[in-house]
């Protein structure tokens, strides 16, 4: 690799365009995919109808209500909340410096979840409408999720920085902590009647389905924002995988960049999960395939994570409405399915190391 | 004078690490900090900029106390390589890059790549610009920390065993590329070492660390056997081999 007149050489051009062509080939194949998702479902939609409705709001009522009450608002959900989620993921990675880091597995979705489960039966009622049960205050259950996701977050940097982030301290940091706000959460349903207990389970399955146009805005901007937010410092995460000394040697605030990373990783996390319900695995396996395929430069890890989240989710919640037709099942069911065995396949291959 | 530090003290976990630590840096000279493992080298090497923060006392740099410099600011001052450097998936090229961080807000700028592009020629790193740090050997890695470091373009260099993983041949490479650098840039090397050899042969002046605080410091040429002796406990002789010292251990179970 050969400088001339100091410009970068075409070497590095090449294999900088490879990653930008990848980052592509996840935009394409994601909007392919979303369109295409759509025509699927209990009653199947012509792709050509799904794409005349979108463009020109078709002239059949009935396809028109299918498509924009209930599969574009799922199909959208998947999308923002995968890509939420694993990025989310594979900041808390970086941060921590802990390939097994994921808001799943450091415990902090159980976290959200007692806290969503105890705002319930704080805020008393639940609406049921139709089978969906509709949270009553759900300004209410998001702070509560925030501020037990927060707490395990602190929990975490804590421990990391006085016992290391290594995953064996991580992972069992997570199991602990996972044990001990899942049986919170069995404590609180032990507790509630029988129209709570049902929201705080159904709440728990982790489904797409459940989010309306105004809960799909403000987790849209949450995830545009942070993930804005996480690009910006992308440099830093890149400087932090090198080491806490090296990158304080650099002029990096290791503690702030550390805190803010975890802190709006944790806030994105549980205000998807007190909207969607727990989506296991998706913040691990997502950024584990795209750092595997194109590195650990977060310049564009970020946005092939951001995408491939979305991805991820996505065909899970294909597979979701599909499996057994005309029920549509909880994609979180399918996401620990396709999450659990690279878990232990990173387990394994950590060992061997 | 470049750098002063004064009165330090440090204390990990109530366990006093340094105490009453003082000595001052010249430009263009290499300090080698000495003594056995434990001692609080690494330590003394992160308090310097910040990477620890001492309990007392105060660093100076140019007259200017480090404690009420921001990070960034120190890392405009002071580079940092250290001893473990992890094998991540970045290419060479911007590892290297990394260095003109503290310079630069968001983007670099064509000068950067020029400055990365003469130190990795300097250290032989060219030809594995495009290798990511996952693929290089332990001591690949080290050269690029002191590469990174070197395009930090700092008035001081920290090196905390930057030649511990180099076969013979690099570390003696690696050493004369920074002394070299140290004199044409008037560059302040603070490095600590295990090698006494290597120590004795690139260093300028020498610290020696026991029971927490400095036995003693000076010019390296004046360093005697007895000192040796007296801070890692064991008899050495220190002979001249075609004009280089070597320090030789009389071990005399061995020798028996």
């Amino acid at each position: 690799m050969h400088f001339e007149n100091a410009s970068i050489p075409h070497e590095y051009y090449n294999y900088i365009n490879k990653k930008i062509l990848f980052i592509f080939s996840l935009v394409l194949t994601l909007t392919l995919l979303f369109i295409i998702s759509l025509s699927f479902g209990s009653i199947e939609i012509d792709l050509f109808e799904v794409i005349k409705t979108l463009l020109t709001f078709g002239e059949d009522k009935r396809v028109e209500l299918i498509l924009l009450n209930i599969r574009l608002p799922q199909a959208l959900t998947a999308v923002v909340a995968g890509s939420g989620i694993a990025t989310s993921g594979a900041v808390m990675q970086s941060v921590l410096r802990n390939p097994l880091a994921s808001p799943f597995t450091l415990g902090i979705s159980h976290a959200s979840a007692f806290g969503a489960a105890l705002a319930v039966i704080l805020s008393g009622t639940v609406f049921v409408n139709s089978e969906i049960f509709n949270l009553s205050n759900p300004l209410l259950t998001i702070s509560a999720s925030f501020f037990f996701s927060i707490v395990t977050s602190t929990i975490i940097i804590f421990i990391a920085k006085n016992k290391g982030a290594s995953p064996q301290v991580m992972v069992l940091t997570g199991i602990a902590l996972g044990s001990l706000f899942g049986a919170g959460t069995m404590l609180i349903q032990y507790f509630a009647d029988d129209v709570q207990l049902a929201a705080m389970i159904f709440w728990t399955f982790g489904d797409t389905a459940r989010t309306n146009w105004n809960e799909l805005q403000i987790l849209s901007v949450l995830t545009i924002v942070s993930q804005f937010f996480f690009i910006v410092n992308s440099r830093y995460y890149n400087a932090m995988i090198m080491g806490d000394e090296t990158a304080k040697g650099l002029g990096v605030k290791v503690e702030t960049v550390r805190l803010t990373g975890m802190a709006i990783a944790s806030l994105l996390t549980s205000v998807t999960i007190s909207f969607v319900g727990i989506i296991s695995f998706v913040g691990l396996v997502a950024p584990h395939i795209v750092r595997r395929l194109i590195g650990d430069d977060h310049r564009f890890l970020i946005p092939a994570v951001m995408l491939a989240g979305g991805l991820i989710l996505l065909c899970a919640d294909i597979v979701a409405r599909l499996i057994f037709l005309p029920h549509v099942l909880p994609v979180s069911i399918f996401t620990a399915f396709l999450g659990a065995p690279v878990f232990i396949y990173l387990i394994i291959k950590g060992s061997r190391q | 004078m470049i750098l002063k530090v004064s009165d330090i003290n440090f204390k990990y976990k109530s366990i006093k690490i340094l105490e009453n630590i003082n000595f001052n840096i010249e430009k263009g000279k290499i300090t080698m900090i000495l003594g056995p493992n434990g001692v609080g080298k690494t330590t003394l090497l992160k308090c310097l900029n910040k990477v620890l923060k001492p309990d007392d006392g105060e660093v100076y740099i140019d007259k200017k106390p480090v404690s009420r410099m921001n990070i960034k600011e120190v890392a405009l001052y002071m580079s940092y390589v250290a001893q473990k450097n992890d094998p991540v998936k970045i290419t060479v090229f911007d590892a290297v890059l990394m260095g003109r961080l503290p310079h630069h807000k968001y983007r670099t700028a064509k000068n950067d790549h020029k400055k990365v592009n003469s130190i990795m020629e300097k250290l032989n790193l060219s030809c594995m610009g495009l290798k990511n740090l996952d693929e290089l050997s332990g001591g690949e890695l080290q050269q690029v920390a002191i590469a990174r470091a070197l395009t930090q373009e700092t008035e001081i260099l920290l090196m905390d065993e930057p030649t511990s993983s180099l076969d013979l041949s690099n570390q003696s490479n690696i050493l004369n590329i920074i002394r070299r650098i140290a004199l044409e840039h008037d560059i302040a090397v603070i490095m600590t070492m295990h090698d006494l050899n290597a120590a004795l042969r690139y260093g300028d002046k020498y610290i020696c660390l026991k029971d927490k605080t400095i036995f003693r410091a000076g010019d390296i040429e004046n360093i005697s056997s007895d000192i040796i002796e007296q801070v890692y406990g064991l008899p050495v002789d220190i002979v001249k081999h075609k004009g280089f010292p070597l320090v030789v251990p009389m071990d005399t179970e061995k020798a028996a």
